[in-house]
């Protein structure tokens, strides 16, 4: 049977006004530093800079942060990265989706690949501080990728999994199935598990395949009150324009916006690959719907979500390589 | 034969290409053969994509029915079989002759450039 895990990890839920799904918060902006320390000036980079992201569903700013997968793009983006190490805050943290901690972790992995690390204000949330300990967020995601598999701290799956742990993939011509039938496992007594798991596996599969990156991370989440299950699958690999237009049937996506490619991959027999053509994104998006839920899928600045009432795309604030996916599935 | 007799995993690409090399073993043998899909636990379109796909290019297709009485199952080999533009051809357990699957199109539909 499914159990509710929390931001705590199996203790308590977090209170219902941190899992607002709309995007906006209720309190006014507020500016939280008020003089001139340098040591301040990146944090209230952010902040600014987060005000300005009106058109991703992020209303105002307060002091409450509730990271999700609609609004994290933005959060990237108003990072300082023109410092030798960048300061990223999170001392405002208050709640903090898995699918947003995909988005999060392949941010850094992504930046520490090119040599750049982060200072961090940790969260003084002490459920949230707890979470990201317990998801080893840090020994996970702020080091250099190939550095982590090499030193053996890769983190799979354990006979302990949880539908709330993140779990990290590393790419290798059978980690789909592997990654389908741990979820099969996990979820065994969900009416649409064998769906389910043909979506994750269909999604790992396109990152072992396409990616040409050596990790993923998977995540998933049920969320009892909201009558939801979110998966998120995220890389940060070449992502969709790339690798779509090694193909010279789709060699025209290389110069045209990251979600024009991501709707091409959408459609059916669509694939970078020369032979045989692709099914992958156009199956996951015929079966969320199936199931009545949600795809969201980011990769470069462009983004396509296909939801049970219609569709979606355009730009996001951040152009993060890879592809990051979130499914939302009614429970 | 069931296709967990070709494959133990029916999920990928990978493992299609594996159960079609294996059914060319069968297909030396015999005319034609009886597929039965319902006892695989997840059953990937990419899977289904990749054995029909070599089947069709192999022109071996014909000689081969898919037997199912699951409806998401039917609706892959439809979707396949309009993509592919292929006879895919399928019955139902107890039933004495295949039939051609209908061809069901995948969305075509695509969103407008917006802001979320």
């Amino acid at each position: 049977m499914l159990r509710e895990v929390s931001q705590t990890h199996g203790g308590r839920s977090v209170p219902l006004n941190c899992l607002s799904l709309t995007g906006g918060f209720a309190q006014k902006p507020r500016l939280l530093v008020q003089d001139d320390d340098p040591a301040q000036k990146s944090y209230r980079s952010i902040r600014m800079r987060w005000a300005d992201s009106m058109d991703i569903g992020v209303s105002s700013i307060s002091p409450d942060v509730n990271l999700k997968f609609r609004n994290i793009p933005a959060f990237c983006a108003g990072i300082d990265l023109t410092p030798d190490r960048p300061m990223i805050d999170l001392s405002s943290l208050t709640f903090i989706e898995p699918s947003a901690v995909v988005y999060f972790g392949m941010f850094l992995r992504h930046f520490n690949s090119l040599g750049k690390f982060f200072d961090i204000a940790m969260p003084e949330d002490q459920k949230v501080r707890k979470y990201l300990s317990d998801q080893q967020f840090w020994e996970r995601f702020n080091f250099r990728a190939d550095m982590v598999i090499q030193e053996g701290r890769l983190r799979t799956f354990t006979p302990t999994t949880s539908p709330g742990d993140i779990i990290d993939i590393e790419r290798s011509v059978d980690v789909a199935e592997r990654v389908a039938a741990e979820v099969y496992q996990i979820l065994d007594r969900h009416p649409q598990v064998g769906r389910i798991g043909e979506i994750v596996s269909e999604l790992v599969d396109n990152f072992a395949i396409h990616s040409r990156g050596p990790l993923a991370a998977f995540a998933m989440q049920w969320y009892p009150r909201r009558k939801c299950a979110i998966l998120s699958v995220g890389d940060c690999g070449i992502g969709i324009r790339h690798s779509l237009s090694r193909n010279p049937k789709y060699g025209h996506v290389a110069g045209g916006a990251h979600y024009a490619a991501a709707i091409e991959a959408f459609k059916p027999l669509v694939s970078g690959k020369l032979l045989g053509g692709g099914t992958g994104l156009t199956e996951v998006r015929m079966a969320v719907r199936e199931l009545k839920g949600t795809v969201r899928l980011t990769t470069g600045d462009g983004f396509v979500e296909f939801h049970p009432r219609g569709a979606i795309c355009g730009p996001v604030p951040f152009d993060l390589t890879g592809v990051q996916v979130e499914i939302e599935i009614p429970t | 034969m069931t296709i967990l007799e070709l494959t133990p995993i029916t999920l990928t690409r990978r493992r299609g290409l594996d159960a079609f090399r294996a059914l060319l073993v069968h297909l030396e043998r015999e005319k034609d053969i009886d597929i039965e899909l319902d006892e695989a636990v997840m059953l990937s379109m990419s899977f289904l994509d990749e054995l029909i796909w070599r089947l069709a290019e192999a022109n071996l297709l014909t000689r081969v029915a898919f037997v199912t009485r699951n409806a998401a199952t039917r609706r892959k080999l439809g979707n396949i079989a309009s993509e592919r533009d292929v006879d895919v051809y399928v019955r139902r357990n107890g039933e004495a002759r295949a039939a051609s699957v209908p061809r069901i199109s995948m969305p075509a539909s695509m969103p407008r450039p917006q802001k979320s």
